[in-house]
C-alpha cells in the first residue's frame, strides 16, 4: 500500500510537468519545480480530495516544499483520526 | 470583400480522430455508435451513443491541459490537425491578424457538475481548486486555444445550439471577408453530456431504444422505422484564410466558402417551421450565385432521424432545389449527433467528400419513409468528383444555418 509520501508524489507528478527524480522532500514547489500559484492550489486541492481532509487556507499558504505538503497532510490526517 | 478559403481541417469524433480514419469510416460505413453501459446503469431506455475513442492529448502539453476539460481538449486536437493539414507555421498564429471562433452548446458541463457534487458533499469551497473556472466556462475552447497557440486576434465562442459549428465557421468567414483578420481557426466542440443533457432528449422526442443490441443500426434518418437521434461528442475545426494570404504563403486551399446563411424560425423552441431553414439555404445559395456558383452537387443534411424534422428537411430541399435534387445524405446515422459540435464535424466530413470525390450514404436507410421521398438520397457509397457541397443544421431555439463550399 502506498505511503502518504508516495501518494503525494503521485499527485504532484500528475499536476506538474516534472520528472519523478525531481520530486524529493526538500524540493521547493516554485523555485525547484516551476509550480505556479494555480499549480499549488490544485495540488493542495487534490491532496484534500484524495485523502478527504481539510487543510485550512492559512496553512495551505505556508506550504513551500514537498515535505511541507506531507507534514500538513499528516497533521490533517491525525486531526481527522482523533475526531473519528 | 475578400475571398475566404479552407486550407486545413481536423476533427475528433466517434468515427475517428484523424482525417484519414474519418475518411475510411465514411467510405466504408464504419459506425461510431456503440453500447454504453453507463446509460443502462442510469436507467436510460436508449443505451447507445457515440464516444470519442483513444484520443492521445499529450501533444497539448501538461501546462495547457491543466485548464482544459474535454470540450477544450477535443477542440485543441482538432485544431492541431487543421494546422498540420494547412501546413500553417505555428509562429504565424501569434498575431492580431489571427482569430479563434469555436462554438459549443453546453461548454464544460462535466466540471460544473463535479464541482457542485464536491461542494455539496464537503461544504468546503477550498475543495474546489481553481481550474474549474477555465474548464467549465462556455468560452473554454476558444480561450484555451488562444492561450495555447498565442493567438492575439478575436477569440470567443458562438452558440446557436446545433448550428454552433456552422455559425462559428460562417462568422469566421465574415471576419476574414471584411478584413478584420486574415486567418481563423473556427468550428465547434462538445464534450460528453450524457449525464446532464441526454436524458432530456430521451424523454422529449425519444431516442431509439430497440437497437441496444445492434448499436450501428439505431440511427435511421429518413427511414420508415426512424426512432430519434443517437447522441455523440467531439469537435471539428477548420483553418480559414483570406485567399490572398493563402496564396502568398503558397498554401493549397481545399475549398472556398462561397455561401453562408443563418436564420431563426422565430416560431418555437424545438418545433421547426421550415422557414428558417429555407431562408438560410436561400441566403447561402444567393451568396454562391453572386460568385458564379449556381449548382450544388451534394448536401450533408442535419438528418437526426427524428420523425418531424427529417420530413421537414426533405420538404424544404425539394422546395428550394426542385427535382432532381442534389445528392443528399446524413452522416449522423454513422457518427451520431454531437450536439453543438455536429455542424463543425459535418463541415469536415463534407469537405473530405469534396476532397476525395465521394458521397457517403445515409446508412440504415433501407425503406425511405413516404414523407421523406422526393430527393436524391444516397443509400450506398457514390464515387465520383464533386465541385460544390452544402452542409446545414437546425438547432433548438429555432436556429438554422447553412454553408456552401466550392472546390478551388
Amino acid at each position: 500500500m502506498a505511503t502518504v509520501e508516495e501518494k503525494v508524489k503521485e499527485i504532484v507528478l500528475e499536476i506538474l510537468d516534472v520528472k519523478p527524480e525531481d520530486v524529493v522532500p526538500s524540493a521547493k514547489f516554485i523555485e525547484d519545480l516551476n509550480a505556479t500559484s494555480i499549480d499549488i492550489v490544485e495540488i493542495v486541492t487534490a491532496i484534500q480530495n484524495t485523502f478527504d481532509v481539510n487543510i485550512a487556507e492559512e496553512e495551505a499558504q505556508k506550504i513551500r516544499t514537498i515535505q511541507d505538503a506531507v507534514d500538513y497532510l499528516n497533521a490533517a490526517l491525525a486531526k481527522k483520526g482523533s475526531q473519528a | 470583400m475578400r475571398r475566404v478559403v479552407v486550407t486545413g481541417m481536423g476533427t475528433v469524433s466517434s468515427i475517428g480522430n484523424t482525417l484519414d480514419a474519418v475518411t475510411t469510416s465514411l467510405r466504408e460505413s464504419r459506425s461510431g455508435i456503440e453500447f454504453i453501459p453507463e446509460m443502462r446503469d442510469l436507467g436510460f431506455r436508449c443505451q447507445v451513443g457515440g464516444r470519442v475513442k483513444g484520443l492521445d492529448v499529450t501533444r497539448i502539453g501538461k501546462r495547457a491541459l491543466q485548464s482544459m476539460s474535454d470540450v477544450a481538449r477535443f477542440a485543441a486536437m482538432a485544431a492541431a490537425e487543421a494546422i498540420d493539414d494547412a501546413k500553417f507555421p505555428l509562429d504565424d498564429l501569434k498575431s492580431e491578424r489571427v482569430a479563434v471562433v469555436v462554438g459549443t452548446s453546453f461548454g464544460g458541463v462535466n466540471e460544473a457538475a463535479r464541482a457542485e457534487r464536491v461542494l455539496q458533499r464537503t461544504k468546503n469551497p477550498l475543495r474546489l481548486g481553481v481550474t474549474g473556472l477555465f474548464k467549465g466556462m462556455h468560452s473554454t475552447a476558444a480561450g484555451n486555444l488562444a492561450s495555447w497557440l498565442g493567438v492575439r486576434g478575436r477569440a470567443y465562442s458562438i452558440c446557436s445550439s446545433f448550428c454552433a459549428g456552422v455559425d462559428a465557421i460562417g462568422h469566421a468567414s465574415e471576419l476574414i471577408a471584411r478584413g478584420v483578420v486574415d486567418v481563423c481557426l473556427c468550428g465547434a466542440s462538445e464534450e460528453n453530456t450524457l449525464r446532464q443533457v441526454w436524458g432530456c432528449l430521451d424523454n422529449w422526442g425519444g431516442m431509439p431504444s430497440a437497437s441496444n443490441d445492434r448499436p450501428e443500426r439505431a440511427c435511421r434518418p429518413y427511414d420508415q422505422d426512424r426512432a430519434g437521434p443517437v447522441l455523440s461528442e467531439g469537435a471539428g475545426v477548420l483553418l480559414l484564410e483570406a485567399l490572398d494570404h493563402a496564396l502568398a504563403r503558397e498554401a493549397r486551399p481545399h475549398a472556398e466558402i462561397v455561401g453562408y446563411g443563418s436564420s431563426n424560425d422565430g416560431f418555437h423552441m424545438f418545433e421547426p417551421s421550415g422557414d428558417g431553414l429555407r431562408e438560410s439555404m436561400g441566403q447561402a445559395l444567393a451568396a454562391a450565385a453572386a460568385k458564379g456558383v449556381r449548382r450544388v452537387d451534394y448536401i450533408n443534411t442535419h438528418g437526426t432521424g427524428t420523425k418531424v424534422h427529417d420530413a421537414l428537411e426533405v420538404r424544404v430541399i425539394r422546395e428550394v432545389f426542385g427535382t432532381p435534387s442534389p445528392l443528399v445524405s446524413s452522416t449522423k446515422a454513422l457518427a451520431g449527433h454531437a450536439l453543438g459540435a455536429t455542424g463543425a464535424q459535418e463541415a469536415v466530413y463534407t469537405l473530405l467528400m469534396l476532397r476525395h470525390g465521394f458521397a457517403a450514404p445515409t446508412v440504415n436507410l433501407e425503406r425511405i419513409a413516404p414523407d421523406c421521398e422526393g430527393v436524391s438520397h444516397v443509400q450506398s457509397l457514390r464515387e465520383g468528383p464533386l465541385d460544390t457541397v452544402m452542409t446545414f443544421n437546425a438547432g433548438l431555439g429555432g436556429s438554422n444555418a447553412c454553408l456552401i463550399f466550392h472546390k478551388i
